[in-house]
């Protein structure tokens, strides 16, 4: 039977409101997908899906119950809003979750900004993840490629509340990636490259293949440098996944939870003044463009730090009203989770340094270990890290079996220079120029 | 949960469409978790998760869709779908019949979300364990969270084979946060099992505040770990991550397949010290990665890996067994029927040796004891691992001196389990979650305690 998504929508809330809930809002999330990888010139491994997901939070005398189902039969959706209502009775009063927000926002919403559609073979996919495998083979024959796939996704998501909000997203993406393996003796080295992109014929595959194995050739008899204080810098995708392991510091609901060092410092330095950190929904360069938040509200861009200086965390309506600030629109909430908070695309502002690699510096290129190695709390790490031990520019060393050690809190405070020259991650979430910081603990040799 | 005859339909299908095998596995997935932080029940969140995996194998190929949709025309489109490119005239016009449902229940379950106990109690559970923990001074933040899963599974083959299955999770996630001025450090304890609210209940709340408390105002006032490489002794229970990531993921097939896993040439030849002996063991009595059958419906069973340092087995699912020619050992595991299953750990540790961990730590001079081990990451291509410490100490002149912070240890699984030379006589499993190709999936890690002469600690040069 075919569920008209809208109406689906309409009748939760109503039914939500109808059993007692004073607020409610519902998420259904409609998704399609194909996976498929390439091992020894053949499709070893196909995936195809279609899901779907519905969630409730409903709101009762302050307090908050959530449920979900993925079946959206009446019997189901009915038992969910039961459920939901149910577990409000026993969550303690959240006095400052409410959909009543004096932030201005659009009744009605709609976006396909992020949809292109796609009418490629799947003759064409086929033949880009082979070939994907056969361009790092056509480099070195030896070279394994255990891992090589093509992936896309198109997705829908339906939000709508007690308040009369509707918001409607659409969007897609297409992905291809492998990973050279090397080895030699008793030296191995591999590497990973993807690339993503919002339509098909812009994938570059052969750009992926090519770095793949060129970035494992060069790791393949790298040896550890001797241990000391160095000078560190990271490669785009490296920063981008370093500081996403420390992206607590901005968020609102860290702060409001306690877990938050820099929860009293707004308005205070708390970086060197070279660094400026925007979050931007919509930021040109970006993959994803982002227009509303998971309640519903606009997004527009704030500025996190502002020369050294912090200058706001992000926050749902709830840390929004905790805090009495300003909302500025970065909740989140899946169908099955509760609200918390989330930054969209980071942009870091180029600073003034024409080459930050003067002197001595180690290049990071590769790291391991960032979900256990870092503490977002304490703000310690320990990491391993690949990359080069460069003089003036040029490779001096490669180096593997290392590891850095810092506290990321004081690093913010040990940027040396800040590059002119703004590069992006692979995601295209990431944008940030080459930022050199001094005296980080590495342990090799 | 699917009709029979539907799940007839579909295999005789595939197999019209020339697959060599085909399966479905059916799942209805209950949950129940609640989250009690800032003094609090912060929230409750329950739902139902539905969905229908199938999966055709042609030759070694495996081809895998999944849907919540259950009409036989959405489950026949997706079997098409995925034979298109494979398909051949068959050779035989097959009409399934199943062998009567099998069902098996090694573990024994008391109030599975079938039969829960009232919220009121659970909720009184947190609050006397927040209560308890927040009575150590340093103590700023406490988060907890109760996790419980009730999974049921169906699957079906092309083979006859129709298995029922019944899955029951509970765990208690404890984070507490200590405070001195503006620096925090956190302290975790995770335990979980499969079984019901009943294994929850059963804790000891008194251990476990005192545990995790510990554990975070000891990384608070903690030095910074030296760096170089020192010799190590790990303890035991979550110390077993060492294993399971340095070597357990590399004895998968999934890896081994592709020779993507520096064991992968290795079976029979000595891959370790011969003081090391390691299982992967479904089996086990309601421990959190034992299970009845694995996801493609072959019974659990207990995998000896390696034996006296000489590599025993793989561990092999149904697509491993056909690309490499080892026979299943029942470890095709996956999150959920959104995922094919891949072969994955059970419940994986080293077995105890008989050594105290007292005459480890007094045969070094200058080292360090990791007491509690973080999470980590392996890549088995090269075998590269890294695991954090969580709560570690300098180890000086055969005693243990000052906490440590900030430390990781990094090296290639196969050289470690060449630097393993003592094995303890402690031995205790702990609860973690597994991601793999396959989803997050439920695995015990294990050992008594062990010394390796030498490993890089990541610390302060």
């Amino acid at each position: 039977m075919k569920i008209d998504n809208n109406e689906l929508l309409n009748n939760l809330v109503q039914l939500a409101q109808k059993k007692g809930a004073d607020e409610c809002d519902i998420i259904l999330n409609r998704s399609k997908s194909l996976s498929l990888s390439a091992f020894d010139a053949a499709i070893d491994k196909y995936q195809v899906s279609s899901s779907q997901l519905v969630g409730i939070r409903v709101i009762k005398d302050k307090k908050v119950g959530l449920s979900s189902s993925e079946s959206l039969d009446q019997h189901s959706v009915e038992t969910m809003v039961d459920q939901a209502l149910d577990n409000s009775k026993f969550s303690s009063a959240a006095v400052h979750q409410t959909l009543e927000n004096s932030l201005q926002r659009e009744p009605v919403g709609s976006t396909e900004a992020n949809f292109t559609s796609d009418t490629t073979a799947i003759d064409d996919k086929i033949k880009l993840a082979l070939e994907l495998e056969s361009d790092v083979k056509e480099l070195d024959s030896n070279a394994q490629v255990p891992y090589t796939a093509y992936a896309d996704g198109e997705s829908e998501k339906f939000y709508q509340n007690s308040t009369g909000v509707i918001n409607y997203q659409k969007e897609n993406f297409f992905q291809c990636y492998t990973s050279a393996l090397l080895k030699d003796g008793d030296n191995s080295a591999t590497y990973f490259d993807l690339s993503l992109a919002n339509n098909f014929n812009k994938l570059e595959a052969k750009k992926c293949a090519t770095n793949s194995y060129k970035v494992a050739k060069q790791l393949l008899h790298a040896t550890p440098c001797t241990t000391g204080k160095y000078d560190i810098m990271f490669d785009i995708n490296s920063l981008s996944d370093f500081f996403g392991a420390f992206q607590t510091i901005f968020s609102g609901q860290s702060a409001m939870e306690g877990k938050n060092k820099f929860k009293d410092q707004l308005g205070k330095l708390i970086a060197a003044k070279e660094l400026t950190i925007l979050d931007q929904p919509r930021f040109g360069q970006a993959f994803h463009k982002n227009y509303f938040d998971d309640e519903g509200f606009n997004m527009g861009d704030v500025a996190l730090i502002k020369n050294g200086m912090l200058e706001n965390f992000l926050h749902s309506s709830e840390t929004a009203n905790y805090f009495k600030l300003a909302h500025n629109a970065r909740s989140s909430r899946g169908a099955k989770s509760s609200l918390n908070v989330q930054s969209t695309n980071t942009v870091i502002l180029p600073g003034t340094t024409d080459n930050v690699l003067n002197g001595t510096v180690f290049k990071i290129i590769d790291l391991d270990g960032l979900h256990s190695g870092t503490d977002a709390i304490s703000g310690d790490f320990s990491l391993g890290v690949r990359g080069m031990l460069m003089r003036d520019g040029k490779i001096e060393q490669n180096v593997k079996g290392v590891t850095i050690s810092g506290n990321f809190f004081t690093l913010l405070n040990q940027i040396e220079a800040v590059g002119k020259q703004a590069f992006h991650n692979d995601y295209r979430s990431f944008f940030a120029p080459e930022i050199r910081f001094n005296s980080i603990d590495v342990a090799g040799a | 949960m699917l009709e029979l005859n539907y799940a007839q339909k579909i295999i005789d299908h595939s197999i019209a469409l020339g697959a060599d095998f085909s399966d479905i596995f059916v799942e209805k997935n209950i949950f129940n978790n609640i989250s009690f932080t800032d003094n609090k029940v912060k929230n409750i969140q329950s739902g139902t998760d539905f969905g229908i995996g199938i999966r055709v194998i042609f030759g070694t190929k495996a081809l895998y869709g999944h849907t919540n949709l259950t009409d036989l025309e959405e489950l026949l489109r997706i079997t098409t779908l995925l034979c298109q490119m494979d398909k051949k005239d068959s050779t035989s016009d097959q009409n399934i019949n199943f062998s009567s449902p099998i069902t098996q229940n090694i573990h024994t379950i008391s109030n599975g979300l079938d039969a829960d106990v009232p919220l009121e109690q659970k909720i009184k559970f947190l609050e006397n364990l927040n209560t308890l923990t927040r009575k150590h001074k340093s103590i700023s933040q406490v988060q907890l969270n109760s996790l419980q899963r009730h999974q049921q599974v169906e699957i079906f083959n092309s083979e006859g084979l129709h298995v029922n299955d019944h899955r029951h999770y509970a765990r208690l996630a404890t984070t507490a946060i200590a405070q001195d001025g503006a620096e925090q450090a956190t302290g975790f304890y995770g335990p979980g099992a499969m079984a019901g609210w009943d294994f929850i209940a059963k804790l000891n709340s008194e251990e476990i505040a005192e545990k995790v408390a510990k554990q975070a105002d000891t990384v608070l006032h903690a030095d910074f770990s030296p760096a170089g490489k020192l010799p190590v002794v790990i303890d035991n229970a979550f110390g077993g991550v060492i294993f399971h990531e340095a070597c357990g993921h590399s004895l998968e097939t999934t890896s081994v397949q592709k020779k993507a896993s520096v064991f992968h040439d290795k079976m029979g030849q000595k891959i370790a010290n011969e003081c090391v002996s390691a299982t992967d063991d479904g089996t086990m009595e309601n421990q959190w990665g034992s299970i009845n059958f694995d996801d493609e419906g072959t019974p659990t069973q207990r995998t000896e890996l390696i034996k006296d340092g000489i590599l025993n087995s793989f561990l092999v699912d149904r697509v491993g067994e056909l690309r490499t020619g080892y026979k299943r050992t029942g470890s095709g595991r996956k999150q959920s029927y959104k995922f094919a299953p891949a072969s994955r750990m059970r419940n994986t540790f080293i077995e105890p040796g008989k050594i105290e961990k007292d005459e480890m730590i007094a045969s070094i001079k200058h080292g360090i004891y990791a007491k509690n081990m973080g999470g980590g990451s392996v890549n088995p291509g090269t075998g590269e691992f890294n695991f954090s410490v969580a709560e570690g100490y300098l180890i000086e002149n055969g005693k243990i001196t000052k906490a440590i912070k900030g430390a990781t240890l990094i090296g290639s699984g196969s050289d470690v389990l060449q630097k393993i030379s003592m094995v303890g006589n402690n031995f205790a499993q702990a609860a973690g979650m597994c991601g793999s190709v396959s989803g997050a999936i439920p695995t015990n890690v294990g050992q008594p305690a062990l010394k390796v002469d030498e490993i890089l600690v990541g610390g302060r040069a």
